[in-house]
């Protein structure tokens, strides 16, 4: 009888602590949609130069650097769609080179050990430079998402969109904080 | 109910037809087309007013792209706020695609109705709903909606109608004064034709003429009423000359008729005179032969004699003067009846006599031409003559009717017997010469009616003919009665 209590009693305890954990991850988890969708409307108000495609009919690519947090979120959001007539590709990779080429690329946050490495090499890149690593855009230029009272904003580096050769809509612009100005410092 | 207002329009003056007539197409004319003018410009108005809105909606919703598709409230709505300087607007909102709103614009003292996309663009209760898409390279990122209160719609309306009612009743008045002066030289010619046809009808006045005036119909028609009148003028004219040309001549012929009678009958009397002298003197002296051959010289002039007689009586038939006292023709028939009686004795014939009226005439004449006829029953009898006299009244005049039980006339000289010296039979057979009948015929004649007969061969004849009447009441002329009161039913 003692024991049939005891099994039931951690039996509840472990239930219950896995409900705590699963609370952040079901926030996460909506905030990681909220991202993803904000990932892809980005391609909407910003215009890519021509030399940042291979080929006038080359596919529009995001690239995930690092480890993915979106889940199925990206792939069923950008299932079928297009930018300006090309359709959009998901490109994942562990390092720069593997990403090179994307005209947005997702930087993860299991990459913030080796980030500057991999964002010097993606310094001339005609890309958008998009993460929600702390004080991104800032540092490394692109868009830098932010918290802010449970909405999720973001923060962009315009003299960097400008030297790539990229062109944010003045509507975005408007939506964002504007940070930075000179280059990625080491 | 439409019959009589037709009735009744038809009957009112011409000047009045055309008066009504032009106005009611004016006013149908002006009321119809205002009424095109103000649909077409409510029609127009709200359509314009909705692609205005639909436009509006479409420009602001492009400037909230960013806004609706990251969710930006504060964006949102500060896009929004730029519906202020548009009045009509009352408010905008914008949704993301999940339906949420996003952002909102309220104008002053507005409560939200717009909590929910209302999803179509429409008008609904005194409101226009604008609900648009937003979309950026194609791709769906929420909607945005406008409410847009119509009372600008409804007022500018109001001020149209109330303008097009003052340029109706303008319109009218203006209408009104110009008919007045229009109809004119429609009507006046025609009232002036009628009222001289009306006075010409009135007054016989031939003398007068339409003016020839007015449109071209008009004119046709004075003319030829003034043509009609030239010959009636002219017919007037030469029936006046031959009326007086009748007279003269029938008064020559009268007054030779009567003089030329007593002309022949003083050498008649010498031969009868001279004869008879001849007769008594001479007659035993002369043989067998020679008087029988005076007996018939004798006879012969006295047959002229009568003859002449005769014409003389027919000249002597005048017309009766104008207003002549009433007759009696009761007495009448008693003066003829005594005058035959020497016949009716000897042929035991009966005469019965039924009502008989006043008529207007002269005395002698009616006896005359009643002794005329009864002794002509008498004469051309069969059996013992009875004979019948009666009398109708038709309208204004008596039908007199004597009959008899005579020898009758056949019908093909029914005509024949009232023309001068017209005898059917030898003079052996019945007496007379043949100038009774024509002495009727002139006598009714002058009296203003007709003479006929009626007639079976074998069994009798009715001779008839018509007299004027006479009312007998006040005012009347005077009757004229015989002395002797009895008549009817009277045997000899």
């Amino acid at each position: 009888m003692e024991l049939l209590t005891r099994c039931r009693l951690s039996a509840v305890l472990a239930l219950a602590l896995l409900a705590c954990a699963c609370l952040p991850a079901a926030e996460a988890s909506r905030e990681a949609a909220v991202k993803a969708a904000f990932l892809h409307k980005f391609t909407l108000f910003v215009e890519w130069p021509e030399r940042a495609f291979a080929a006038p009919d080359a596919p529009f690519e995001i690239g995930i650097l690092g480890e993915d947090p979106f889940g199925r979120f990206l792939d069923e959001l950008i299932a079928g769609e297009t930018v300006r007539g090309r359709p959009i590709r998901l490109r994942r990779g562990r390092t720069a080179a593997e990403v090179a080429g994307c005209q947005v690329v997702y930087v993860c946050p299991s990459v913030s050990a080796r980030v500057a490495v991999e964002m010097a090499l993606l310094r001339e890149a005609p890309s958008l430079m998009v993460s929600d690593l702390p004080r991104f855009a800032d540092t490394h230029g692109g868009i830098g998402f932010i918290a802010d009272d449970g909405r999720i904003r973001f923060t962009l580096n315009a003299s960097d969109l400008e030297r790539r050769g990229l062109k944010a809509s003045a509507q975005l612009l408007a939506l964002a904080q504007i940070v930075g100005g000179s280059d990625a410092a080491r | 109910m439409k019959r009589r207002m037709r009735e009744r329009f038809a009957a009112l003056p011409l000047r009045r037809q055309l008066f009504i007539a032009i106005l009611g197409v004016c006013g149908a004319t002006l009321l119809f087309a205002i009424a095109c003018i103000a649909v077409i410009e409510a029609v127009s108005y709200r359509r314009a007013l909705r692609d205005n809105s639909v436009m509006l909606a479409d420009v602001i919703g492009k400037a909230s792209e960013a806004a609706i598709a990251f969710a930006d409230r504060t964006e949102a709505d500060r896009t929004l706020a730029a519906f202020s300087v548009d009045t009509s607007v009352r408010e905008a909102a914008l949704y993301d695609l999940g339906g949420g709103r996003i952002g909102i614009w309220l104008a002053a003292g507005e409560a939200s109705r717009l909590e929910r996309d209302p999803a179509l663009t429409g008008f609904d209760g005194g409101m226009l709903f604008v609900s648009r898409e937003i979309r950026r390279e194609g791709r769906l990122l929420g909607r945005i909606a406008l409410r847009v209160d119509l009372g600008g719609l409804y007022q500018r309306l109001a001020l149209l109608t109330t303008a097009q009612v003052l340029v109706l009743a303008g319109a009218l008045a203006a209408a009104i004064v110009l008919t007045r002066s229009l109809q004119r030289p429609l009507s006046d010619p025609i009232q002036r034709l009628a009222a001289t046809a009306r006075h010409i009808a009135e007054t016989g006045d031939v003398g007068t003429r339409a003016a020839e005036t007015g449109g071209h119909e008009l004119r046709d028609l004075a003319y030829a009423i003034n043509r009609m009148l030239d010959r009636i003028e002219g017919q007037n004219r030469t029936l006046r000359e031959q009326a007086d040309e009748l007279r003269r001549s029938n008064d020559e012929l009268e007054q030779f008729s009567y003089i030329s009678s007593h002309d022949l009958k003083e050498p008649l009397r010498m031969v009868s005179m001279y004869i008879d002298l001849l007769a008594t003197k001479y007659g035993a002296a002369l043989p067998e032969q020679a008087r029988g051959y005076l007996a018939t010289v004798a006879s012969g002039a006295a047959r002229m004699h009568s003859l002449i007689e005769d014409i003389l009586a027919y000249a002597r038939v005048d017309r009766p003067r104008d207003g002549a006292t009433g007759i009696a023709l009761e007495a009448v028939v008693a003066e003829a009846v005594e005058n035959l009686r020497p016949e009716i004795e000897r042929t035991g014939a009966q005469v019965r006599v039924q009502p008989l009226p006043v008529v207007r005439g002269a005395r002698s004449q009616l006896v005359q031409l009643v002794q005329n006829l009864i002794g002509n029953a008498i004469k051309y009898r069969r059996e013992t003559p009875l004979i019948t006299i009666s009398a109708r009244r038709e309208g204004d005049r008596w039908t007199i009717a004597i009959d008899d039980n005579g020898i009758g006339i056949a019908p093909e000289h029914l005509d024949r017997i009232f023309v001068m010296f017209q005898r059917l039979h030898g003079r052996e057979a019945y007496g007379g010469n043949g100038i009774g009948l024509t002495i009727c015929r002139r006598i009714v004649e002058r009296h203003g009616g007709r003479i006929w007969v009626e007639s079976q061969p074998g069994v009798g004849s009715s001779f008839r003919f018509t007299l004027p009447a006479v009312e007998a009441d006040a005012g009347a002329a005077p009757v004229e009665r015989d002395a002797c009161p009895e008549a009817d039913d009277r045997t000899p």
